[in-house]
């Protein structure tokens, strides 16, 4: 069997999290028998790479100069190389079966030319979040009013852009929809992402969940946990008008100083220089005060090697986000380390972390309700550990490889 | 009432013909004289004057003259001095204006009730020059208003009249009036529009150089709540209806003078100029101004048949001639479809990324890639080249052949269709909009059945949604639209759930031209889409009557899946928007084409559901 994984990203230039689930299913199924051949093509923006072009990296791992040209119907920029170079490139590798982490970037007539380059390959889609469904950025919530979106319609959505007419969302859902026909089998990472793809349109019994794989490390061991040190919440992630960072805030200014002497707030923010200067000013006039009193600590970027370290210096993680979510890596990446999760509950969030058994909820968007947990972890601080020894370890690498093996198997009957 | 011997006992030239008061002895109570008779032209004027009240007639050798005159008066005070005249006898000056003079010997008679009262003959008439005539009018400068107004028609009279007129004083309230617009095509005519009023017995006039001249009263008015406003505590009711707009001749040329002129029967009086501007030759940039003048509902059948609608049919057929020097481009994609069972006409213009949502469909539809010739035809060089630049790759992608007519300008909807058309080579034409994108296969094949299926069949339209799968077109029906005058085109249960599905396809009075199956000989019979409605709109149905007239029947298939991605229908927008303009031209267009025949056809027979 001859496969061929398509990512938006390498992780040599990019390291989302789901270039990286591309990229470890890629490195285990070469390792798999009964893989003749593993393929990896990841779209690149190197610009020493014709547009278009196909061109190896490294023995089996190739970049293609792509990009999306029209990010409403998702496009391609250049569409001519997708029936040039990218069908010269399917003809040569032949796969039989092609696993595609992402069009985002590249374009999604990318897929209906897998189907008619290769009408006999088995192609699998894995979903990431809600592009298809949603203009806004893909994250399901209202552009204007900022709440939360439980259904695409196309008149609704226009309400959200009013430029756009509802007969445009309707064209670019006919133009997602036709091309999504293309596949055979789609993959979420999440239930309720699968819910939202099924409401939207996808058939129920052509879609499953696969939760991403991770990587496995020994978990450091929880700190005793004694009066004299502040009980550690750790946040990791991108700082995006999404993630929740100014409504956690919120929340610890909220607490009586009493409590905030017992807690330290870290946060492992990535990406804050290119937000809104609204949301940084946000940021910055919440979390001055508390760095002062010693209960925030502003720990800024991490590697994504880092990681695990970073988790392991902590007693919870938290994921504060007000959008859905889908499978947030970051929740995986706790149960890794063996950290129990405080996260809002909702959407992929709620899903992952089970309230009062793997970690804890908070009502979505609600800084008081936020507040009240913190108060409830450095109240209760054996909760840590009572939480801690629920978790179940997430799929490794190798694990999410067999499941997917076992998809392709039942495809291919 | 009066003889020729009367006349000749009485009257006496160049005497006074006086009669005295009989209760008060030797007062003079009426009179006449005739101080002059002139001839310019074919026109007499006379000129004298007149004491008391008596109503003034002209007689000729047959009788009181059945011609066209005119008489103007003024105060004569002096007269009052010399006849010593008791108070409340009048004496007026006046000026007679006899059209069309033959030269007869010709006698004022003054009337009191009924009553021959005073007679005087008319002095023999010198004929005079223009110079003279001036010196004439300037003499008689305070009847210029009857002049003026007696010779109106007359272009050598009101460029001779014109410049010897006086500016209006605005102290004097008589009128006031502004031009806010005058627009010319040269060859083609123009519009001016402003407001203008004039209190009492006075008249307004539009009014060139040249000596054309029209009364503002044949234009089309309007109110004009703030000109009510402004000016109603001095003028009162003469305010309503100030605004006006009229058209101009074809013949002015750019930068032209445009008066307007006020007259009552002593002065008349320039009230105010503008200078001619240009307008372009291109019809729907001449409807965008000329459709944005306001007008009232009642006012709009006349604003057609004497301001825009001539001016517009004149543009429209000027700019079908000029499209016709321009060569169409063919450029194929994919190889030629030899024998073809249908020609596929899609118009673009404006944008072209429904070609997207349509391929995906046309290519997974078995029939569309081994039996169709599909043509697009670029009907706007601002997406031309882009249109163009795709289409290589579209082929590759989605492997459906056609072709692209770049037609090199914008003709409209109508000519763009007639134009692909030319080109097509099947026995059967689609005239499809590129907004409706079928989302399931074999539409295309039960529109031919159902053409094929009875000869009777003239056109197969088809039943199309709206993206939320409610009705958009089942069928056209006309409907009588009163404040218009007109008969409008409309989609019976457009916006309902659609109800279910005939298998068999059903009769409709016409059908929309958004998805619309005919034999090609049955279009060339009747010569295509007309190309004279504007932007596209009406020359559906216009082609549905004329194929009707062929004795041929109109279908509706109802058993397909088309998406028709068309906004709500303007004629429900708000009356004023330039999309109802539009529309309500084009219907009172259609009406003088087709409005006694559509009369004969709607019936209980052919209503829709």
């Amino acid at each position: 069997m001859r496969v061929l994984i398509i990512s938006h990203g390498h992780p040599d230039f990019n390291v989302g999290g789901a270039e990286i689930a591309a990229y470890n299913l890629f490195c285990a199924l070469k390792q798999r028998p009964g893989v003749e051949q593993a393929i990896f093509l990841a779209r690149s923006e190197l610009s020493s790479l014709p547009y278009g072009s196909i061109t190896m990296r490294r023995g089996g791992e190739y970049l293609w100069r792509q990009d999306i040209g029209d990010w409403f119907r998702l496009r391609s920029a250049t569409f001519e190389a997708i029936c040039e170079n990218f069908r010269e490139f399917l003809l040569l590798i032949k796969p039989d079966v092609v696993f595609v982490h992402h069009f985002a970037h590249i374009g999604i007539e990318s897929l209906r030319e897998i189907r008619r380059t290769l009408p006999k390959a088995k192609i699998i889609l894995t979903l990431h979040e809600y592009m298809s469904i949603c203009h806004n950025k893909g994250q399901m919530i209202k552009a204007v009013t900022n709440r939360l979106c439980y259904r695409e319609s196309a008149d609704d959505c226009s309400l959200c852009f009013p430029d756009i007419s509802m007969e445009q969302f309707w064209l670019r859902r006919h133009y997602i929809q036709r091309h999504f026909e293309s596949i055979d089998y789609f993959v979420s990472p999440s239930e309720f992402l699968r819910q939202r793809y099924i409401d939207w349109g996808i058939p129920e019994d052509s879609i499953t969940v696969i939760e991403n794989g991770q990587p496995q490390f020994d978990q450091a061991p929880l700190t005793r946990i004694d009066g004299s040190k502040r009980l550690r919440v750790g946040f990791f992630g991108q700082v995006t008008e999404f993630k929740g960072v100014d409504l956690l805030l919120q929340a610890v200014n909220m607490l009586a100083p009493s409590l905030r002497n017992r807690l330290l707030v870290e946060i492992h923010a990535a990406n804050m220089d290119n937000q809104t200067s609204q949301l940084k000013e946000t940021i910055f006039n919440l979390r001055a005060p508390l760095i002062a009193d010693g209960s925030v600590r502003w720990v800024g970027a991490y590697e994504r090697s880092e990681i695990s370290r970073r988790m392991s210096k902590v007693d919870w993680v938290i994921v504060p986000s007000i959008w859905w979510e889908n499978s947030p890596m970051v929740i995986q990446e706790a149960f890794v380390a063996g950290r129990p999760v405080i996260c809002a509950n909702i959407g992929g969030m709620a899903e992952k972390v089970t309230d009062g058994v793997n970690g804890l909820h908070f009502e979505a968007r609600n800084p008081v309700d936020l507040a009240e947990t913190l108060q409830r972890i450095v109240e209760n601080p054996a909760l840590r550990d009572e939480l801690a020894a629920n978790i179940r370890r997430p799929f490794s690498y190798a694990e999410c490889a067999d499941i997917h093996m076992r998809l392709v198997a039942h495809l291919r009957g | 009432m009066h003889s020729q011997a009367s006349f000749e006992e009485i009257a006496t030239v160049g005497e006074p013909s006086l009669a005295y008061s009989a209760e008060k002895q030797g007062a003079v109570e009426h009179g006449i004289h005739c101080d002059g008779c002139v001839v310019y032209g074919s026109e007499l004027i006379i000129s004298g004057w007149v004491i008391g009240d008596a109503e003034l007639r002209v007689i000729g050798p047959d009788g009181e003259l059945q011609r066209r005159m005119f008489f103007g008066f003024s105060e004569r005070p002096d007269l009052r001095v010399g006849y010593k005249l008791e108070p409340g006898v009048r004496a007026k000056s006046f000026i007679c204006i006899v059209r069309d003079y033959l030269g007869e010997k010709l006698t004022i008679a003054g009337y009191v009730e009924s009553r021959t009262v005073v007679l005087t003959a008319c002095a023999a008439f010198v004929i005079i020059d223009a110079a003279e005539l001036s010196d004439f009018i300037v003499g008689h400068i305070d009847k210029s208003g009857t002049i003026f107004r007696a010779m109106c028609d007359s272009p050598e009279w009101v460029a001779l009249l014109l410049p010897l007129l006086p500016l209006a004083n605005e102290s004097e309230k008589i009128a006031r009036a502004n031009m806010e617009d005058a627009r010319i095509i040269p060859g083609f005519g123009g519009l001016v529009v402003g407001w203008a009023f004039a209190s009492g017995r006075s008249e307004l006039f539009i009014v060139t150089k040249q000596g054309w001249a029209r009364r503002l009263s044949q234009a089309c008015r309007w109110h004009r709540p703030d000109i009510v406003e402004a000016f109603s505590n001095d003028f009162g009711n003469s305010t309503l209806n100030a605004g006006f707009v009229a058209a101009l001749p074809s013949t002015l040329q750019l930068a032209d003078d445009i008066i307007l002129v006020c007259a009552n029967e002593n002065f008349a009086y320039r009230l105010t100029s503008r200078k001619l501007e240009a307008i372009t030759e291109d019809p729907l940039t001449f409807a965008k101004w000329s459709f944005a003048l306001p007008t009232s509902i009642n006012n709009f059948a006349e604003h057609y048949a004497s301001l825009d609608g001539p001016i517009l049919s004149r543009l429209i057929k000027g700019q079908s001639q000029r499209n016709l020097q321009i060569p169409p481009i063919d450029t194929f994609f994919g190889p030629v479809v030899t024998n073809p069972k249908c020609s596929i006409v899609v118009p673009l213009y404006g944008r072209y990324d429904f070609m997207f949502n349509q391929f995906l469909e046309f290519a997974d539809d078995s029939f569309f890639t081994q039996f169709v010739e599909l043509i697009y035809v670029v009907d706007d060089p601002r997406i031309a080249d882009n249109v163009l630049r795709e289409c290589p790759a579209l082929y590759e992608y989605y492997g459906v052949p056609f072709r692209v007519i770049n037609g090199g300008t914008n003709r409209g909807y109508s000519s763009a269709n007639n134009l692909g058309v030319r080109f097509c080579t099947a026995e059967n034409i689609l005239l499809l909009n590129s907004d409706v994108i079928p989302i399931e296969s074999g539409w295309l094949d039960k529109m031919i059945t159902a053409l094929d299926a009875n000869e009777n069949v003239g056109i197969v339209g088809a039943r199309l949604r709206y993206p939320n799968q409610s009705l958009q077109h089942d069928g056209i029906a006309f409907q009588w639209h009163a404040p218009w005058g007109t008969y409008i085109n409309k989609h019976p249960g457009m916006g309902m759930e659609p109800t279910a599905p005939s298998k068999t396809p059903v009769e409709r009075v016409a059908v929309t031209g958004a998805c619309m199956l005919l034999k090609r000989a049955i279009y060339d019979a009747v010569a295509g889409l007309d190309e004279e409605y504007l932007i596209g709109d009406f020359e559906d149905t216009d082609l549905c009557l004329k194929v009707r007239k062929l004795g041929k029947s109109i279908v509706c298939v109802q058993d397909v899946n088309l998406v028709h991605l068309e906004r709500q229908s303007f004629v429900e927008q708000g009356s004023g928007s330039f999309r109802s303009r539009v529309t309500q031209y084009n219907s009172v267009r259609h009406q003088e084409r087709w409005g006694s025949y559509i009369a004969t056809l709607v019936g209980p027979a052919l209503e829709n559901n």
